[in-house]
């Protein structure tokens, strides 16, 4: 597949293109074009958007299948409707908004500036590409987390309380939790809100012990304007193309690690509720205990092998490992890039 | 008592983090602020007038909360961050106060912008936010850290530094990102690292008071489980050094449990990373009643000394904070430091452009809000340590506008000499005797720095203007805690002050300006000291008397009597303290001489008198 990346940048001092570049190269070995355009340009042209984009267009060498990267200064007004017509075509994939703020803007611009060739030039690019895909990454992550603060810090509550052997304070604890739960977001319902952030769609939500699908729960949006929010998932799919994701340890494990599985790999992107034990079930569980039994040797239908104190203590544990899985695959950017 | 955490984050979140909090601290220790669950989830802000109302909202909310006075307050922000750093690498956080999108750029506001506002506004304030790693970092081991993990973050609130002198180096990070950008480049940043050991509070809030002026990150040490989690050799390691250290001679922490800690040697084996700090300051009443301890100390001091360590022994009490910084060898770096803050302060030729004397408008709502409650805090000071805090609050407002914005900029200088002073006067360590005239000199040099900001026409009067305000409001302070001869020092700059300033008055230099203007100098010089206006009254007579002996002036005694020098001289003494001719002229020159001699006497002996009476009943 061709890549074209096309580079909306300010005319200024700081935001030169590097020398060799003459609006435009090409890279053979990798099938990669870049195209740098002075902002100022399409807004001198503000008033046909469709020719405006047809124009630039022509400028793009391959007519294979191709994959369009946008990144741009800004959307600056006058050009919005430019952009609208860009992230219409059909080949156009990404759309990045850095800005003169961003940490990444200085080091981003110098590599530009030193790009020997186009090849390089290419490679700086795809870098920064990268970088710019961690933060919907961190977002969900954010979202993700949330989700679940409020379970981890009555989980030690509660805890404590039994090591202090005061178990009746702990079971009003659970008794108010309970009550909570019945009225509003129980911890299952975190997690089903945590599969669609995981993999949106590509669950048969509502079908075969699959809850229905969470309608409260937003996604980063793709396209800069407008469009609809995209999962972890295809969001990683962005990040390492859809193949590679589907072999990456770290999507695995956080797959296994909130009880999902990818049920057909080659053909179809479809996910399903893994039948081993997991989270959920014990979620689920607990959600149903009479809170007059609970204490720290209870055991829970489904889970007869530990005492509710380990089972708890497995739920603080589960919530570090969730944060460390996706840290490692925001880590990976890192990992790239001191490479 | 107060509530000492302040907890922000969603209803949910905010409910069980205080009925846990509560569990464990045992008293209603805990206040919850909840924002809309979106903020947290990292949900796009892109209007910038949300963010503003946020930080409003957030601000009255913590405002309320140390309105109550929290010793050494919390907020834990559930947000996960990663905190700005100037070592590391990859940073996805935008921490830039300074960052604003207009709202047609569609652009999400990172949320670490609103927090680098609330954590340069809020000094006091440690703050605690949810760390994006759960395993603790190398560099966090200590828990000397703002993030905390959430499965066991209970043991990180247990140990905390005072956060007023940046011991963590959070606001100093943010600090750094302005440092290197062009417009803020002027904001001083802090690379070393100190400590003020003392179990008595006043004593290690002005030493870390004065070496956070000395541009050092300033740990606070007041029990002995501070002073293991930072000089300990088997403690947790630290992500820094400590360069210089003030210390109390004779240590006693309340919840001592090591013994003979005022033998130096046998404190820094306790404490043994006490060894590598360079530069040491003892503080110390030095008293001799425990010889044995008085002579190993003295010869363990000369020790380190032979290995090369700086060590001062500053005796208490003293005569205030320039007096101490000038004992202790600091006096000298101090005036280099602040000399290289006014001439960062310059303007430089193309700030001259409208706008140009101006701070950014951001740094300058966050320095109106420090002076505001630096103000509050004047007005409510009851302790040495409400003095402190209210001259760092004062002193960071100062550093972020950097002398610009000129009006805001001297209301940030006044209110902190106002609160060093107050502070010095209110403190029993201090010597009756207060340095004021470093003082003098530094508020001088201060107000004429930010006076290079205002239109050249007005910049003098301004200057003029400004001084006279702060030394009006610091002699103030001085007369209400019978800080006489500090009152009279400052009285006396003023006088000279509203001299300057009469001569700027328009039409001032009229006829009799040549008259009275000497005259009022030669007055303010003769009340401005005791033993000169005693020189003045046997100086005058004597001198003309000496005149009146060349000048060959005629007196009646009788007939036979010849007028010698002498009797010049004698005369001369009882017309001018007799107020009336000791023998009658009989000359011109004699007639003359006797008219000035008595109109002289009149005006010099009717000050004196009014003068001793002013010292004299005040004192």
């Amino acid at each position: 597949m061709n890549k074209c990346f096309i580079f909306f940048h300010k005319d200024t001092e700081k935001e030169k293109p590097p020398p060799f570049l003459k609006e435009s190269c090409y890279c053979e070995d990798i099938k990669t074009q870049c195209i740098f355009i002075p902002l100022i340009d399409i807004i001198d042209y503000g008033d046909n958007p469709q020719k405006q984009w047809q124009e630039i267009k022509k400028k793009i060498i391959s007519s294979e299948t191709l994959t369009i990267l946008v990144f741009s200064h800004g959307l600056q007004e006058i050009a919005i409707e430019f952009f609208k017509e860009l992230e219409k075509d059909n080949s156009f994939s990404l759309h990045l908004d850095y800005s003169g703020g961003d940490p990444s803007y200085t080091p981003m611009w110098e590599q530009i500036r030193k790009a020997e060739d186009c090849s390089r030039l290419a490679q700086v690019l795809e870098y920064w590409r990268k970088y710019y895909l961690i933060d919907p990454y961190r977002r969900i992550k954010h979202r993700a987390i949330n989700l679940f603060g409020p379970l981890t810090i009555s989980t030690q509550h509660i805890l404590e309380l039994w090591d202090k052997k005061e178990f009746l304070n702990a079971k009003n604890i659970f008794k108010e939790l309970k009550e909570e739960w019945a009225s509003g977001r129980s911890p299952s319902s975190e997690l089903t809100r945590l599969w669609y952030m995981l993999i949106g769609n590509k669950l048969d939500w509502n079908k075969n012990d699959i809850p229905e699908k969470p309608n409260d729960v937003s996604l980063p949006k793709k396209k800069v304007i407008e469009g609809e929010g995209l999962s972890f998932y295809d969001w990683l799919s962005e990040y390492h193309g859809k193949s590679k994701v589907n072999e990456l340890k770290e999507w695995e494990s956080i797959l296994a690690h909130v009880q999902l599985i990818h049920l057909n790999i080659i053909e179809d992107d479809k996910f399903d509720r893994s039948c081993s034990s997991g989270m959920f079930d014990f979620l689920k569980a607990l959600e149903k205990l009479d809170h007059e039994k609970f204490g720290p040797d209870e055991k829970i239908r489904g889970f007869q092998e530990r005492g509710l104190k380990e089972e708890l203590n497995n739920v603080l544990e589960w919530f570090n490992e969730l944060n460390d899985l996706f840290e490692k695959i925001i880590n990976l950017w890192v990992k790239e890039s001191s490479s | 008592m107060g509530k000492r955490i302040l907890v922000i984050s969603f209803p949910e979140y905010g409910k069980k983090l205080i009925n846990y909090f509560n569990s464990f601290l045992n008293e209603d220790a805990v206040d919850c602020f909840s924002l809309e669950r979106s903020f947290f989830d990292d949900e796009p802000i892109i209007e910038h007038q949300k963010i503003e109302d946020l930080f409003r909202s957030i601000s009255i909310k913590i405002e309320k909360f140390l309105s109550e006075k929290p010793i050494r307050p919390i907020i834990f922000f559930t947000v996960q961050v990663s905190l700005p750093s100037p070592n590391k690498t990859s940073v996805f956080d935008v921490w830039d106060p300074l960052l604003i999108y207009p709202d047609e750029r569609k652009r999400p506001y990172p949320k670490a912008v609103l927090l680098s506002w609330l954590i340069l506004a809020y000094p006091e304030v440690h703050w605690f936010f949810i760390s994006e790693y759960t395993q603790d970092r190398e560099e966090n081991k200590s828990h000397l850290t703002n993030e905390v993990p959430l499965k066991g973050f209970k043991k990180y609130f247990s140990s905390v530094f005072e956060p007023l002198f940046d011991p963590l180096n959070l606001r100093n990070s943010i600090r750094f990102i302005l440092t290197n950008k062009k417009e803020t480049s002027y904001i001083p940043y802090r690379i070393f690292v100190s400590s003020a050991i003392d179990e008595e509070d006043p004593y290690a809030y002005l030493h870390g008071y004065l070496a956070y002026r000395l541009m050092h990150r300033s740990f606070l040490v007041t029990t002995e489980r501070e002073m293991k989690t930072l000089f300990e050799e088997k403690a947790n390691p630290l992500p820094f050094e400590i360069k210089m250290v003030f210390e109390d001679m004779f240590l006693n922490f309340p919840d001592r449990t090591k013994e003979k800690l005022s033998y130096l040697e046998i404190r820094d084996n306790q404490f043994a990373r006490l060894k590598n700090v360079n530069s040491r300051i003892f503080v110390t009443v030095g008293h001799k009643y425990n010889t044995d301890r008085y002579y190993k100390n003295k010869n363990y001091i000369q020790k380190l000394i032979s290995e090369g360590k700086e060590i001062r022994v500053v005796y208490k009490p003293s005569g205030g904070m320039y007096n101490i910084l000038d004992k202790s060898g600091l006096l000298k770096e101090y005036w280099e430091k602040c000399k290289e803050e006014w001439r960062k302060a310059k303007p430089k030729q193309n700030e001259e452009e409208p706008g140009g004397h101006s701070a950014p408008g951001r740094l300058l709502v966050i320095a109106e809000k420090l002076i505001n409650r630096g103000e509050k805090i004047f007005d409510e000071a009851k302790a040495v340590q409400d003095c402190i805090h209210g001259a760092t609050l004062a002193l960071e407002a100062q550093e972020l506008l950097g002398y610009r914005t000129p009006t805001t900029s001297l209301e940030a200088i006044a209110l902190r000499h106002k609160l060093e002073v107050k502070a010095e006067c209110m403190f029993y360590g201090m010597e009756h005797n207060i340095d004021v005239k470093n003082r003098i000199e530094e508020i001088e040099k201060e107000v004429d720095v930010v006076a290079q900001w205002f239109n050249p026409r007005v910049k003098k009067r301004a200057a003029l203007n400004a001084k006279m305000g702060i030394i009006t409001e610091v002699m103030r302070i001085f007369k209400n805690y019978g800080q006489f001869d500090e009152e009279e020092e400052c009285l006396n700059y003023f006088r000279g002050l509203n001299r300057r300033w009469s001569l700027m008055q328009p039409g001032f230099k009229g006829t009799f300006f040549w008259i009275i203007f000497p005259i009022r100098w030669y007055v303010e010089k003769l009340v401005g000291s005791l033993p000169l206006f005693i020189l003045a009254l046997i100086s005058w007579p004597a001198l003309l008397g000496i005149f009146s002996a060349w000048t060959r002036a005629k007196f009646f005694v009788n007939e036979e009597f010849k007028f010698r020098f002498w009797d010049h001289v004698m005369d001369s003494f009882s017309t001018f303290f007799g107020l009336q001719p000791g023998n009658f002229p009989t000359n011109a020159q004699g007639k003359i001489l006797t008219i000035i001699l008595i109109f002289l006497g009149f005006i010099h002996l009717g000050i004196f008198i009014s003068h001793l009476y002013t010292l004299i009943t005040r004192r």
